[in-house]
């Protein structure tokens, strides 16, 4: 039953996204566009190769300047990050620079944004990662979905800028494409949850607030915040064509601490919301099974990796008859393979509505990055279920390293422009 | 105002009546395509009929899964039925020899590794296996369908 709901929600998000699509329609104020004033957060550690990319993307944003305050929370950065951002904030009014010291800073993203909602002016907050290269119309179209007044925060599409670069790069993206294109923005047409992803996305300033910022002991605080916006009764919009490009990780030890970091987070987030989302008054049946199946989404892997595991060694032992009851797991070892083709599909309509030619060829290497999420979860559960029993803290906040090679993607197209 | 971004998707400001419209290219579904590749997979199945003895019911069942996510869900989209065609008898021919090699590798793992190998090897590994063919030759025809659209829009666009 789990393992089944798991395959039609990949098939109704697929074929929602191919097919039923509402497309999405924010309604304006009369005379003028609806432009509230907006603060951006950008938190940053040791950043300096890509912060002032974003830096000068902030002096080009289309919103008008006057209502947009622009923080970079440098946090305790060992680098010229600190510096670069001085350089913006002499220049420009709007850029201003929050410093973090080296005995308060360093304990991650949300401890970071923490320190800069205190400067915050603006009525909706948005965050951007330093990596981050937004399209230039994008707060426009982010701050359009406040209109509603139902809706407490926003997200915006991500796509990979360093796409090239490695096959690792190349696999993320696909992984992105299906995330967003088919995954999100089914969710956003059928009124499910739409997951806020931390960064190129926002708030309403009194929201955020009122729920005491970002989670500092969790680590995906994206997804922790996503469910306390719908436990507070507000919502969740996507927005698809805001689009933002980010560095993707370019290899499998970035790849292993990034995707950890999101497993332990997520699986943080399932034993803390999981009772408050099945109580919930605010939200709907349909909310609530899909939120249900969001929180339990890292357990999957694990238990595809038992079952094959299991399968195979019931067929080499001669099992006892009270152990028979787990040849209930074949069935699942079979659907993990033939069944679960389903977020194949998912990844590759999503290339296909995106009017992609040839990175359907790496679709079947996705089963690599399966494999490599089964150890990731495992691993992941191991160390939380370890640090619940000892009650020792054995994950910490594991900043992803960026270099500066997605700049050439952005020169380039410059140039060519 | 009408704009269409990167991506394909159209934008469309109607400040007439105050609201701001982000709209994606619709997909219609091509039923008449869908009917054409469930006779194909029909008529494939009277020709495997007679292989009955060749074929064991594995192989029936890889080909079968293959057929239908094909037909359900290839065969709707938009691109030229020829093509579409050709790609699911293409699928069929690799479902085939894949099935051949697979059983060859089986045969070859009762003589050197037992009875329990060949178990696994059929029961565990087998539709992991049939898995990787199955999405390689869809994301092949996706990518072809995808290809052929393009030229498409190409040529409607001069």
């Amino acid at each position: 039953m789990f393992m089944s709901a798991y395959l039609a929600r990949h098939f109704i998000f697929t074929l929602t996204a191919l097919y039923h699509q509402k497309g999405q329609t924010h309604h304006m104020p009369h005379d003028t566009t609806y432009q509230p004033t907006v603060s951006i957060l950008i938190p940053a550690r040791n950043e300096e190769k890509v912060i002032r990319r974003i830096l000068q993307r902030m002096t080009e944003l289309t919103y008008p300047k006057e209502k947009l305050d622009v923080i970079v929370i440098d946090d305790a950065s060992t680098d010229q990050t600190n510096e670069i951002a001085e350089e913006f904030a002499k220049e420009y009014e709007h850029i201003r620079v929050v410093h973090r010291s080296l005995g308060d800073g360093g304990k991650g993203k949300p401890a970071a944004l923490n320190s800069g909602l205190k400067y915050v002016k603006g009525e909706i907050v948005y965050c951007f990662d330093a990596d981050y290269y937004p399209q230039r119309d994008i707060l426009e179209k982010l701050t359009a979905c406040f209109k509603d007044p139902k809706v407490g925060a926003v997200q915006g599409r991500v796509t990979v800028l360093n796409e090239p670069d490695t096959l690792v790069t190349r696999l993320v993206a696909l992984e992105r494409t299906g995330g967003y294109r088919v995954d999100q923005f089914a969710r956003d047409n059928l009124g499910l949850i739409p997951q806020f992803g931390g960064t190129v996305g926002g708030f309403r300033r009194s929201l955020i607030e009122s729920l005491g910022g970002w989670g500092v002991d969790m680590l995906a605080e994206d997804t922790d915040l996503t469910f306390k916006v719908y436990l507070a009764g507000y919502k969740v919009q996507y927005m698809n064509d805001a689009e933002c490009y980010e560095e993707a990780v370019e290899n499998w030890r970035s790849y292993w601490r990034q995707r950890s970091r999101w497993a332990k987070g997520h699986m943080q987030c399932a034993f803390r919301h999981l009772w408050p989302l099945i109580k919930s008054k605010n939200l709907r049946l349909r909310e609530k099974v899909d939120g249900f199946l969001l929180l339990n989404v890292y357990f999957v892997p694990i238990l595809v990796g038992l079952a094959w595991i299991l399968g195979a060694t019931l067929f080499l032992i001669q099992p006892p008859s009270w152990i028979k009851i787990l040849w209930a797991t074949i069935p699942i070892s079979v659907y993990s393979s033939v069944g679960n083709f389903a977020p194949f599909f998912e990844v590759g309509i999503g290339a296909y509505l995106d009017g992609r030619e040839r990175v359907y060829w790496l679709i079947p290497l996705l089963g690599l990055t399966f494999v490599f999420n089964m150890l990731i979860c495992t691993k992941a559960l191991i160390d939380l279920c370890v640090s619940k029993i000892t009650g020792k803290k054995r994950y910490a906040w594991a900043k992803t390293l960026h270099n500066s090679r997605g700049n050439c993607y952005i020169d380039n197209y410059n140039k060519v422009k | 105002m009408v704009s269409l971004n990167k991506s394909g998707s159209c934008v469309v400001s109607l400040l007439a009546k105050n609201r701001q419209s982000f709209r994606h290219p619709k997909v219609r579904p091509n039923y008449l395509h869908m009917s054409v590749g469930i006779g194909a997979t029909a008529i494939m199945f009277l020709i495997y009929f007679p292989l009955c003895q060749i074929l064991n019911e594995s192989a029936l069942i890889s080909i079968t899964i293959f057929n239908f996510l094909f037909v359900f869900l290839l065969f709707p989209l938009e691109g030229p039925l020829f093509r579409k065609v050709y790609l699911l008898v293409a699928g069929n021919i690799v479902g085939l020899a894949w099935h051949f090699i697979k059983s060859s590798f089986g045969a070859a793992s009762v003589s050197y590794l037992g009875a329990d190998a060949f178990k696994i090897i059929t029961v565990i590994i087998g539709p992991i296996i049939d898995f990787v063919w199955m999405v390689s030759v869809w994301s092949l025809g996706l990518s072809m369908l995808a290809s052929a659209k393009r030229r498409n829009e190409a040529k409607m666009g001069g």
